[in-house]
């Protein structure tokens, strides 16, 4: 897993490692992934399942309830997989960082990504709040910069950390001239 | 900052009673009141000769058909008549669509009233303009007019741009100059315009080839056949074995292969016409307001301006069959030309992008063009990339043979089931056979184009830009201006971190926003992404 950061296996002539940012996000996000991950996997599982039972009862093929519940139990398994791994995983990796210069985020488990944005391109800065965060006291600050292309996110902040972090880089970016491109 | 640009703007849509009340006692039509213009009067006349061309043909032919058939003559009458009233309604309405349209540039804005029952007050911040597009409708070209569309090149919010249909085409060429004019190069003539790149006619050939061109030439085809499916089925088709029962074999063959190159010769013929209208007369040039030109087409006659500021780069694109030959074409990467805004005005109905710089021309030449594009003077390293790890081949290569396996496994599992489940005589020997055929296939075509994927890679910088190569059967060389870019993004896969590799890509403010060179050495693609952009990386890197 990528606690140590980028590490590279290249020859000794390119001796840089982009080390991981420096902040972790707030240990509560572990329960919003783990959340996040519930509502999608048991429902789906649910589903599986209310399909076998279903075919066990009146089924008009008869031979489909078997498979239905191998794949109610496939899903079932891999949810579990998910919501046990997952959060632990992410929260690994999950990542921040607010230099005078740039923003620097780190996201992702299996696919994992790192994204750094100069602060003199930065062009809008927005903190998001679902009901799951409002309830575990989150929040997700947003960076956009005039690219197209995926704006930085930290998903999983402390809701007030996150509101500072938000007013901090607005003012940062108001004292820098130019329309970020 | 971009996010609050339109705040100062009155929204799109809704009358602003400034601008309204200034508009209120307008004198006659056409006298231009406190700087406003009305569009050309000829426009009214140009618009009902398009009608007076579409509407009364169907109507007569109609009509005729309907007097022969012994129809009573009160209902071809009817006809003829609804025609008329259609195109006096049509041609009212263009009127009125005329008076009650102007625009005007004062020092900040450009600003068009329009809209015959809901008004709508556009304006656009002068500064904010990106491009204005020029373009002669053919039944425009004899009146002398032109359509000019203005636009900020902002993807989202209201008055992105803003089109007059159809003034002057020297109104249109003053405001071209006027609105792209920054600071002093004003008003100037067109001397000291340079010329990057024009049009050789045996050019023109490889729109036999070109993506675009080819594809609307097979697929019309395809369309026309397939509306005759019937015909072709009921009537061809006995009539062709009826015939070829008694014919010899040599003579079914030549059929055979005179029909595909008849078809093939048809939708050649339609591509070359799709690529002579589309670039006919092409000029791609450098104006002294600071923006490259680029002026084309053969019956809608189109003019594409970008200005140099916002030029982030350019992209040499060479597409399979043609990079055989040594073709390539040339795409500015520059904002305000979004892709994703290919929908509304990005290519708009036409068949070429409104980032292309040039047609498909021979590689050397499309180089000279881009290079000069961006007023690279020592030309541009497109050939002297350095190449991805071996990894990256291997990952491609177990890509192909994955692909393979799985497609032989359902070939033999279809193969299999078709045996057991339907009344077919399927033998033994079948699955085996047709997996390994289908898996030997894919191989053949699979591998290659895994090595020639793996070739494609590259990256490199060169004097004020940074190059990255990817693709196979359309390969992308992209020149970026090193200070164009305004980010880094690494990613990696659980196969590529297993192999050291990495997906770096450097977003722009341009286009999709981001440019990737895919499986790079982690360690080496830092080092280059910091090497290309001093400074952005340096306070995230560790010696390692």
């Amino acid at each position: 897993m990528s606690t140590q950061g980028i590490t590279h296996t290249g020859g000794a002539r390119t001796a840089v490692r982009l080390r991981p940012p420096r902040h972790r996000v707030a240990g509560r996000a572990v329960a919003l992934w783990t959340l996040r991950a519930l509502l999608l996997w048991g429902p789906a599982a649910g589903v599986a399942a209310a399909l076998a039972v279903a075919s066990d009862i009146t089924g008009p093929v008869p031979w489909a309830t078997g498979p239905l519940w191998a794949l109610t139990a496939a899903v079932g398994a891999l949810g579990l997989l998910v919501v046990l791994a997952m959060p632990q995983w992410r929260y690994r990796v999950h990542r921040w960082e607010v230099t005078g210069e740039a923003v620097y985020t780190s996201f992702g488990w299996l696919w994992q990504e790192w994204r750094v944005a100069p602060m003199a391109r930065i062009q809008t800065v927005d903190t998001e709040r679902g009901p799951l965060q409002r309830a575990l006291g989150l929040a997700t600050l947003t960076v956009t910069t005039a690219s197209a292309a995926g704006p930085l996110r930290i998903d999983g902040l402390d809701a007030e950390q996150a509101a500072d972090l938000a007013q901090q880089l607005t003012e940062v970016t108001q004292t820098i001239p130019g329309d970020g491109t | 900052m971009d996010g609050n640009a339109n705040t100062g703007a009155p929204q799109g849509n809704r009358p602003r009673s400034g601008g309204l009340e200034g508009l209120r006692g307008l004198a006659a039509p056409g006298a231009p009141v406190q700087g406003w213009t009305l569009l050309s009067p000829l426009t009214v006349w140009a618009d009902a000769v398009v009608l007076g061309l579409v509407i009364p043909g169907p109507a007569v032919v109609t009509a005729v058909i309907l007097a022969v058939a012994g129809v009573p003559a009160v209902w071809p009458l009817l006809i003829l008549l609804g025609a008329a009233v259609v195109i006096a309604a049509a041609v009212g309405a263009d009127v009125l669509r005329y008076r009650r349209t102007r625009y005007r540039v004062t020092d900040a804005r450009f600003e068009a009233v329009s809209g015959v029952i809901a008004r709508s007050h556009k304006s656009l911040p002068r500064e904010r303009i990106r491009s204005v597009d020029v373009a002669v409708p053919l039944w425009a070209r004899p009146f002398g007019l032109c359509r000019v569309e203005v636009g900020t090149g902002e993807s989202t919010g209201a008055g992105g741009t803003l089109a007059l249909s159809l003034i002057p085409a020297a109104e249109g060429e003053r405001l071209r100059r006027v609105l792209l004019e920054r600071g002093a190069a004003a008003e100037s003539d067109a001397d000291g315009t340079a010329e990057l790149a024009t049009m050789a006619p045996r050019w023109f050939g490889y729109g036999a080839l070109a993506w675009t061109p080819a594809a609307i030439g097979y697929g019309g085809l395809a369309a026309l056949l397939g509306s005759f499916t019937e015909l072709l089925l009921r009537v061809a088709l006995p009539w062709f074995l009826g015939y070829a029962e008694s014919a010899p074999v040599t003579t079914i063959v030549l059929w055979a292969v005179g029909a595909v190159l008849s078809l093939v010769v048809v939708a050649t013929v339609v591509a070359l016409v799709v690529q002579i209208s589309s670039w006919w007369d092409f000029r791609l040039t450098r104006e002294t307001d600071g923006t490259l030109r680029v002026q084309r087409g053969l019956l809608t006659r189109t003019s594409v301006s970008i200005e140099e500021r916002r030029m982030r780069g350019v992209e040499l694109e060479e597409r399979l069959p043609l990079r055989w030959l040594g073709v390539a074409s040339v795409a500015a990467v520059a904002s305000g030309l979004d892709q994703a805004q290919d929908g509304q005005g990005g290519n708009k109905g036409g068949v070429v992008p409104k980032r292309a710089l040039t047609p498909e021309m021979p590689r050397a030449r499309a180089r000279r063009a881009a290079e000069s594009a961006v007023r690279a003077e020592h030309g541009i390293a497109f050939d002297e990339l350095k190449r991805h790890p071996r990894a990256a081949l291997r990952r491609r290569a177990v890509r192909a043979l994955a692909a393979a396996v799985a497609l032989a496994a359902v070939a033999g599992v279809a193969s299999r089931a078709l045996g057991a489940f339907t009344p077919l005589e399927v033998s033994a020997e079948v699955p085996a056979l047709g997996a390994a055929a289908i898996g030997g296939a894919v191989l053949v075509f699979g591998v290659p184009y895994a090595v020639g994927c793996y070739r494609g890679l590259g990256h490199g910088i060169d004097g004020r830009f940074l190059l990255l190569r990817k693709g196979m059967a359309a390969r992308s060389t992209v020149a970026l201006k090193r200070d164009s870019v305004i980010g880094w993004t690494v990613r990696r896969s659980p196969f590529q971190r297993w192999s050291g590799l990495a997906t770096l890509g450097a977003t722009v403010a341009a286009g999709s926003g981001i440019h990737r060179a895919p499986d790079v050495d982690l360690g080496e693609g830092t080092a280059f992404a910091d090497e290309a952009v001093p400074g952005l990386l340096t306070p995230f890197l560790e010696k390692g």
